[in-house]
């Protein structure tokens, strides 16, 4: 049977959808994926599209709020994007390496705790004190770019599933790193949070969109299509303007998205800042050199479509299985010929002289131990951070001490045995023992008996802890023990697990009260701004900070500070004894050249003695 | 009375001998990539005293033997071993002097540490051999 020319044509057709879906739907190479080799960015002047992947109109009603998975999704392979270090907390295989932690931290129950969706010694899951996905979500995102748990139903706590309904899931935000738009106001996201308007949020990052109302205010039936009953709420349903200015007559509006991130986009979530008193002013804290000299964050952070961002650190190339890495690392960049393993990228730093530096420090210290993070001084600092402060979001305790703590610099040995500068949390939590393990109790558990007790307290308004007393401590214990009795109730503070007993409140050593650490990487310091840079006594010295330096042990009671050296090497007397050896290491230098000179004098005498010897027997043998 | 002076100052810097090897390898046999804690400040701490004593005992040596191979009541490889073993001290303590001082960089640094490394296995090899020759001549 011959096919006619219809037929041809429609079977072509039937072939090219399956094809387009074949490469369209399938997840793989989009057409945003494949790069052309131009360096200049593309245009996104693009048509907005809404969760239901249908095109958004700017006439139509409801209006809804665009949606990154499928606007973004529609020419880029958001699976695979969604995969990467930022967004996959909570389904990775690999933890990787332990990095800042999520930290709940509230004075009024003297409770400040690490959480994370990875497993990272020392931090707790939410649910582990009781916190569902959803509150996490409300409480933290507003520094998170998304995805993660709140983009996942099996999550999900079945509580909450008609407030997820109402609410939205938390797509990733692409916008949050990628939108270069001056006007494009982060801080909207963290607002939207708290209105639980998670679908609105990233729409209301971006200058053409407005977002009113909230989700928080509806009951749990409400549908975002069809609104409420019109006597039902005296509250604005959560909704969205657009800017029409910004469309054109095909309802597409530029996006002004750079795969080039500026730092500026990174600090949003990544600020740190030192508390220091000599430092009242912004002006007087400093920045990486790397940054100062011109270079941007993800010249180092880079990543592919899967946006597993480099992180950089000594083995990272080890744990990835990718050799190219290294030449990301400190020493990777700085010394560009180990491993030859600098395929990668054009481009290396200066390669460090550390005139007069023994070798043992690049075997016992990471090079961060002396560039990276604050100059030790006599007693630690504390820090603040975007994820565990807020900061440039609104409505924020800008008070020094507001809880979270986090003491900086602190110097540890990591585990490759190398000494680095990490910051440090305390944890401070109530717990219940049973059978010699300790684990937090549910925030429902405690909140309310806490307060109670502490009812008395005086308002403290800068978000620290209030000064409290063992006894009161003792009796929040023993209203506990009354509720459960097959249980022990605990508190885990500065470094002690407190018990109640016959003969009062006990501190005990646990393992689970050990302080919560992570790397320092930044700010970088140059080379005269290094540790060691005014010379050995930088460190090795009876009363310097390296070994000395008051670590401030954070706890709502009163506790005992600890020394640096005991995160460390942990052998004071060692380091005091090595460290007054400098103050006779000119003598013993002199010794030793006194007994070099004499020796040379003696083993000159002796090749003179013998050349005369042997000048003698050529002149005999002539003779 | 003299001798006698002469004999504690060989048996002192034997004892420091001693401590500088212990302090020096047995940390590596041990497995320690490199020298640290109290192995360092010992082998540090005995160096000087090391250092000065071979100087007083290798005028002394020099004298009594004088500054060639010729008649000396020690026989030949005596000599032989005793003059190498000053020239190895040379490197093995400029090596260290030098890596003291903020003249160079860190790859003559790790340069200097093997120097030192294997000029003080070479030292400690010569003594073995000046006492199983000794033990020989003796027997």
């Amino acid at each position: 049977m011959v096919m006619n020319q219809n037929n041809r044509i429609k079977l072509f057709f039937i072939g090219l959808i399956f094809l387009l879906q074949g490469t369209l739907f399938s997840g793989e190479g989009k057409l945003g994926d494949s790069p052309d080799g131009s360096r200049h960015p593309a245009v996104h002047k693009i048509k907005l599209m809404d969760h239901d992947s249908s095109i958004i109109h700017l006439y139509e009603q409801p209006l809804l709020p665009f949606s990154t998975e499928m606007t973004c999704g529609a020419c880029h392979n958001y699976q695979s994007i969604r995969s990467g270090w930022h967004f996959n907390a909570g389904s990775a295989g690999n933890d990787g390496r332990n990095s800042q932690p999520w930290i709940y931290s509230n004075p009024k129950t003297l409770t400040q705790i690490p959480l994370s969706y990875r497993n990272w010694d020392g931090t707790f899951t939410p649910e582990e004190i009781g916190m569902s996905v959803f509150k996490f979500t409300q409480l933290f995102n507003r520094h998170h770019p998304g995805g993660s748990v709140g983009e996942q139903e099996k999550f999900w706590d079945k509580n909450n599933i008609f407030r997820w309904n109402v609410s939205g899931k938390v797509e990733v935000n692409c916008l949050v790193c990628h939108d270069v738009d001056p006007a494009n106001d982060r801080s909207q996201y963290a607002r939207q949070l708290k209105k639980q308007n998670f679908r609105w949020a990233p729409a209301s990052t971006v200058s053409f969109a407005d977002v009113n109302g909230s989700a928080k205010d509806m009951p749990d039936h409400y549908d975002i299509y069809y609104g409420l009953a019109p006597d039902e709420s005296k509250f604005i349903p959560p909704g969205i303007d657009y800017d029409k200015n910004m469309f054109n007559e095909k309802d597409e509006v530029f996006f002004d998205v750079t795969r080039n991130i500026p730092n500026k986009n990174c600090y949003f979530c990544h600020s740190s800042m030192i508390v220091d008193k000599k430092r009242s002013e912004f002006w007087q804290h400093g920045e990486d050199v790397h940054l100062k000299r011109g270079m941007n964050c993800v010249d180092c952070h880079r990543n592919g479509l899967d946006h597993q961002m480099v992180r950089g650190y000594p083995n990272e190339y080890r744990d990835r299985n990718s050799p190219e890495l290294y030449a990301f690392s400190c020493a990777g960049c700085h010394f560009p010929n180990k491993n030859d393993q600098n395929i990668s990228h054009n481009n290396h730093g200066q390669i460090p002289q550390h005139k007069g530096l023994p070798p043992i420090h690049f075997d016992r210290l990471s090079c961060t131990a002396c560039h990276s993070g604050e100059i030790p001084e006599s007693e630690s600092f504390f820090t603040k951070t975007s994820m565990a402060h807020a900061l440039g979001t609104h409505g924020i305790n800008k008070a020094d001490s507001t809880l979270p703590h986090i003491i900086t610099p602190v110097f540890q040995k990591d585990d490759n045995g190398k000494i680095s500068p990490v910051n440090m949390v305390w944890p401070s939590f109530w717990g219940w023992k049973n059978d010699g393990n300790i684990s937090p109790m549910n925030q429902d558990g405690y909140e309310s008996i806490v307060k109670n007790v502490l009812s008395e307290l005086p308002l403290n308004i800068n978000g620290s802890w209030p000064v409290i007393e063992e006894n009161q401590i003792s009796d929040i214990l023993t209203l506990f023990a009354s509720q459960k009795s097959e249980s022990t109730p605990v508190f885990v503070s500065g470094g002690k697990v407190y018990v109640q007993d016959s003969n009062g409140l006990r501190s005990l050593d646990n393992p689970i009260a050990d302080p919560y650490a992570w790397p320092i990487a930044h700010n970088v310091r140059p080379a005269t701004m290094a540790l060691g840079s005014g010379g050995c006594t930088d460190c090795h010295s009876v009363d310097l900070p390296f070994y000395t330096g008051i670590i401030t042990v954070d706890s709502p009671l009163k506790t005992d500070d600890a020394m640096m050296v005991d995160f460390h090497s942990k052998n004071l007397f060692a380091a005091q004894v090595f460290s007054n050896a400098f103050i006779f290491r000119p003598w013993l230098k002199g010794i030793i050249y006194l007994s070099v000179g004499l020796i040379l004098s003696i083993l000159a005498l002796f090749l003179i003695n013998g050349l005369g010897k042997w000048i003698e027997s050529t002149q005999l043998d002539e003779n | 009375m003299f001798s006698s002076r002469i004999n504690m100052i060989n048996t002192l810097w034997f004892i420091s001998f001693i401590g500088m090897a212990i302090t020096g390898f047995f940390p590596l046999i041990l497995g320690n990539t490199t020298l640290n804690g109290w192995w360092m400040i010992l082998h540090v701490s005995i160096a000087p005293l090391f250092s000065i004593l071979l100087a007083i005992g290798a005028l002394h040596c020099a004298k009594k033997m004088g500054i060639d191979f010729k008649d000396a009541p020690e026989s030949k490889l005596s000599r032989i071993i005793f003059w190498f073993f000053l020239f190895l001290f040379i490197p093995n303590a400029l090596s260290i002097l030098f890596s003291m001082n903020t003249w160079f960089v860190s790859s003559t640094q790790y340069v200097f540490l093997e120097v030192h490394f294997y000029s003080a296995i070479g030292m400690l090899l010569l003594v073995v051999l000046h006492f199983n020759f000794s033990r020989k001549n003796k027997g």
